[in-house]
């Protein structure tokens, strides 16, 4: 696997980056994180700070762990990139999963936003402090909409703890796009947003009625923070960068650097001021003791009871059971007259299968057929195989596609010269487009 | 530059004219060659879609799709083998025609059908998929729920034949896109130990199995079957004015039925050929020539196949609920490059959505005119021995799992699944619904658990809020009219008998 022709680089030194920087965004598009993201990748591609394309991919799902998880397990070769804010700590507190940031190279922190609690603009809760008694006095009513174990979590968790008896009713809500939707259409009745997302969804319809920062946010200044309503929450998320771990420390100090200089163009400045997000930054020791504050503030918190959500895959599997029970009852009965969708003259086989081509379809298999077909599969098996340990891409190829054809044309020589001609073509050919247009590399 | 003029300006630009050609050609000659189906390239298409933005890969991706669904009719009329299967209701009519000495006349009424069909679609697609994305903002979990039930009950109990084996498809579709982390409540299930499948099964290797590889394997299997084909040499293929005349109304009503079943979320383009070609024998003044070479049959097939393209994605753009396996793929381009399909798609990239619209109109005459073009070409490139195809497939096929996540195991999950097909269809278990429940299963649990949580347990929303009762009083009456129907008609022979 290691040996990616044309593009293995990275160890040996002064190459890197040899090849275009993937980074893992682990949430939807149109969220905080997708659009700092991307703020981050204009300003090194405009001020040309990375000499290989530095390409965003949304891995969204499971709380931002499916692309975390994806990170953990990419190859510590210092291509593979993860932007992922508290939630690395969240998800591990909140049970989700078995690691958190210690399973990650730290390279840097940017940015600090604020917190917003967020109601729909009809909603009857002008304030915080009126939320809160309401949870107080009807605890476990009203809804609020988070992403189960993630800071919009916490944040609510936080919550509950300042304001003594208060119980909210936390809703698995998704993203900041879906959660905005379900808040307009009534279907929670609060949630938390940073302010960078509240700050491009409020125009859909919704109203922040806290700001969860020491003092009052320059680009809200409406918003009364939740310290003067007498509500002891101070919450602050950062944008953290990670390599897998065992990535080498050249790659994330590189790293860092170019993040360093990307905050200083004038495009991230300029967005991050229209977002009202802090520039901040930091590196090394001082983001790892940082870190070390946040586990410990989540600890705080402490592990949260499971979501008490019905057993689904039982009962998809019982229900699979309960099919296959009636498919082999009706395939006993002799069948009557089977009325099709329609029109009986219309009883072709191949209606509902992509199978296509009704009048072969019934050939007896023929034993040399057979023979052939688990002779290809065998190839194909063999052809993965050899890749898998490490046999390139286009050594493998060129011998499979021959192998393969030769082995369908029923041996015919006159076949050879332009099966090894096709396979030449394919090999180079896909090796090229992959690696050299796309963005992937080829075992 | 509102979203319309940014995607005027894509379409028109050299590069997005160039995709749709390149797209609709791809298409046309895929689909003309029996053994490779559109969703098969459109599947093995997506990862090199990778480095593109996402706007000239919808332009590639829809362009294939308009494509691929009409090629099949060159082969249906010339073979009597549809190159897709949803042009097996053109094979009736075209190929007694063909044989009959008017193989020119006969692609010339399939071609014209096709391009009517797409233009018809094109204009409900417009109209339909904001009003609709509209509405479904309204929805909330359990409404999304029901809908989602809707779409599953509604594949399983009108495309196939046996209702049990469908519902078993769809059920085996869900219960496969259950391990890795649970949408609902973010925890790790059903992994078997496998860290791999942490991540879950991907969309994209389980299709290209299910759909290339197990087709692969089929091919492969009856390789040797030769069959006569017509030459079409010397005859004229563009449609006379009479005939669009002739035909109207027949092209309208049948570009109707398969917008509407197209529709429907989970039914292809071939359920609705087939709606549109008995409705239009129905409404013949000449029904006895129906299977014996009837132009009537010929344009209903193909106007209706090529009109479900546009129903399909209306419910695509407007709610990210595929209404095809196509779809489904579709579905997971607009995922990889970061767009999140739903309700919202309009409102955070519409001219994304004016994209897709207006590819599907220009693809519709690109098509036209490649068809006309070239038909004489593209039906002797069919006789491209298996032989040299069917190993480049197989490259094709193991590259395209593996680009995706660069991992070897999404490349034995391929492997896999194209068994998996291969023994479905060996059991006669159809493969649509399964796509259909791998893709909406997790939405439907995501939901339903969301729903649940918000309610505080209780499944009363369910029946209680009017729009999500309304899609459970539709499910309910599309899974059990059908089956008594069935019984009656079962019954009455027998009644008769005794």
């Amino acid at each position: 696997m290691v040996a990616c022709f044309g593009s293995d680089s990275g160890s040996d030194g002064g190459a890197y980056p040899a090849r275009p920087i993937k980074l893992v965004v682990p949430f939807g598009p149109g969220g905080g994180s997708d659009t700092f993201g991307r703020i981050i990748k204009r300003g090194i591609d405009e001020a040309g700070l990375l000499p290989q394309p530095f390409v965003i991919i949304n891995r969204p799902g499971g709380s931002a762990t499916i692309g975390s998880r994806y990170v953990r397990d990419a190859k510590p070769d210092g291509y593979t990139l993860l932007l992922l804010h508290d939630a690395i700590i969240t998800a591990k507190y909140s049970g989700k999963v078995n690691y958190g940031p210690e399973a990650f190279e730290p390279v840097a922190s940017t940015g600090e936003i604020g917190m917003v609690i967020v109601v729909k603009d009809s909603s009857r809760f002008e304030t915080l402090t009126q939320l809160l008694k309401e949870c107080n006095e009807k605890p476990d009513t009203v809804t609020n909409g988070v992403n189960l174990g993630a800071p919009t979590h916490f944040a609510g968790l936080q919550l509950e703890q300042a304001f003594e008896g208060a119980k909210f009713r936390f809703t698995q809500s998704g993203d900041g796009a879906d959660r905005v939707q379900k808040l307009v259409g009534d279907h929670i009745e609060v949630s938390s947003f940073s302010v960078s997302e509240y700050v491009g969804f409020k125009s859909q319809g919704i109203r922040a009625v806290a700001f969860l920062g020491e003092e009052r946010c320059d680009a809200l200044p409406e918003v009364a923070t939740a310290l003067e309503q007498g509500i002891d929450v101070v919450d602050y998320n950062r944008h953290y960068w990670w390599f897998p771990k065992g990535t080498p420390q050249e790659c994330s100090e590189y790293i860092a650097g170019v993040l360093r200089k990307a905050m200083q163009t004038e495009h991230v400045r300029e967005r991050l001021a229209e977002l009202k997000m802090e520039p901040n930054f930091l590196q090394g020791h001082e983001f790892a003791d940082y870190i070390d504050n946040q586990v410990a503030a989540a600890q705080t918190v402490g592990e949260q009871k499971k979501p008490d959500v019905p057993d689904i895959p039982t009962g998809v599997v019982w229900v699979l059971v309960v099919c296959a029970v009636a498919i082999i009852l009706e395939r006993r009965r002799p069948t009557i007259g089977s009325t099709a969708i329609d029109s009986p003259a219309i009883d072709s086989p191949a209606i509902d299968s992509p199978a296509i081509d009704s009048p072969v379809t019934d050939t007896p298999k023929a034993s040399p057929a057979t023979i052939r077909t688990v002779g290809l599969l065998a190839a194909t098996a063999a052809y993965v195989f050899a890749m898998q340990y490490g046999v390139p891409f286009v050594w493998a190829t060129l011998v499979f596609i021959p192998c393969g054809g030769f082995l369908l044309s029923q041996h015919k020589r006159s076949h050879a010269l332009i099966l090894v001609e096709t396979s030449l073509l394919v090999a180079f050919g896909v090796q090229f487009v992959l690696t050299k247009i796309v963005v992937t590399d080829l075992p | 530059m509102t979203p319309t003029e940014q995607a005027i300006a894509l379409l028109t630009a050299p590069t997005g004219l160039v995709l749709i050609a390149v797209g609709t050609s791809l298409g046309i000659t895929v689909g003309a060659i029996p053994g490779l189906t559109g969703a098969m390239v459109i599947a093995l298409t997506l990862p090199l879609t990778y480095s593109m933005d996402a706007g000239n890969a919808m332009i590639l991706l829809v362009s294939m799709y308009v494509g691929s669904i009409s090629g099949g009719l060159i082969t249906a009329t010339l073979l009597r083998m549809p190159g897709t299967p949803a042009s097996v209701m053109t094979t009736l009519d075209g190929y007694p025609m063909a044989k009959a000495g008017q193989p020119g006349r006969a692609l010339s009424l399939s071609i014209m059908a096709s391009f009517a069909g797409g233009v018809v679609s094109w204009l409900f697609l417009i109209a339909l998929s904001e009003p609709m994305a509209e509405l479904s903002t309204k929805f909330g979990p359990f409404e999304f729920f029901s809908l989602v039930m809707m779409a599953l009950v509604l594949i399983a109990s009108v495309g196939g034949k046996s209702l049990s084996a469908a519902l078993f498809s769809g059920m085996f579709g869900i219960l496969c896109a259950m391990p890795g982390v649970s949408e609902a409540t973010g925890e790790v299930r059903m992994t078997l130990g496998f860290e791999d499948l942490n991540g879950g099964l991907k969309l994209l290797p389980v299709l290209i199995g299910l759909f290339a590889l197990s087709q692969v394997i089929n091919d492969v299997l009856r390789l040797d079957n030769a069959i006569e084909q017509i030459s079409i040499s010397r005859q004229k293929l563009f449609p006379a004015m009479a005939d669009w005349k002739q035909h109207a109304v027949n092209m309208l009503r049948s570009s109707v039925i398969g917008t509407w079943i197209g529709i429907l979320p989970g039914i292809g383009a071939n359920i609705g050929s087939v709606a549109a070609y008995s409705t239009a024998r129905t409404f013949s003044k000449t029904p006895e020539k129906f299977g014996h070479g009837s132009e009537e049959g010929i344009v209903a097939s193909e106007a209706a196949n090529n009109a479900t393209i546009g129903g399909a994605l209306i419910p695509l753009v407007a709610m990210g609920i595929p209404g095809s396996v196509i779809d489904a793929i579709l579905l997971g381009a607009l995922v990889l490059h970061g767009l999140q399909p739903g309700p919202l798609l309009f409102k955070q990239s519409p001219s994304l959505i004016y994209t897709i619209m207006g590819t599907y109109f220009i693809a519709n005459f690109f098509m036209f005119g490649f068809l006309v073009l070239a038909v004489r070409q593209i039906a002797r490139l069919t006789d491209v021995p298996r032989a040299f195809l069917i190993p480049v497939i197989l490259t094709f096929c193991v590259v395209g799992s593996y680009a995706l996540g660069n991992r070897m195991f999404d490349v034995w999950v391929m492997l896999i699944f194209g068994l998996v097909g291969f023994g479905m269809e060996k059991l006669r278990i159809p493969l649509a619904p399964f796509v259909i429940g791998f893709v909406l299963g997790p939405v439907a649990e995501k939901n339903l658990c969301a729903g649940l949580m918000a309610s505080g347990g209780s499944y009363l929303p369910l029946v209680t809020r009017p729009m999500s009762a309304i899609f459970l009083v539709i499910s309910f009456i599309l899974l059990v009219v059908p089956q008594i129907q069935r019984r009656r008609g079962a019954k009455m022979p027998t009644a008769t008998a005794s």
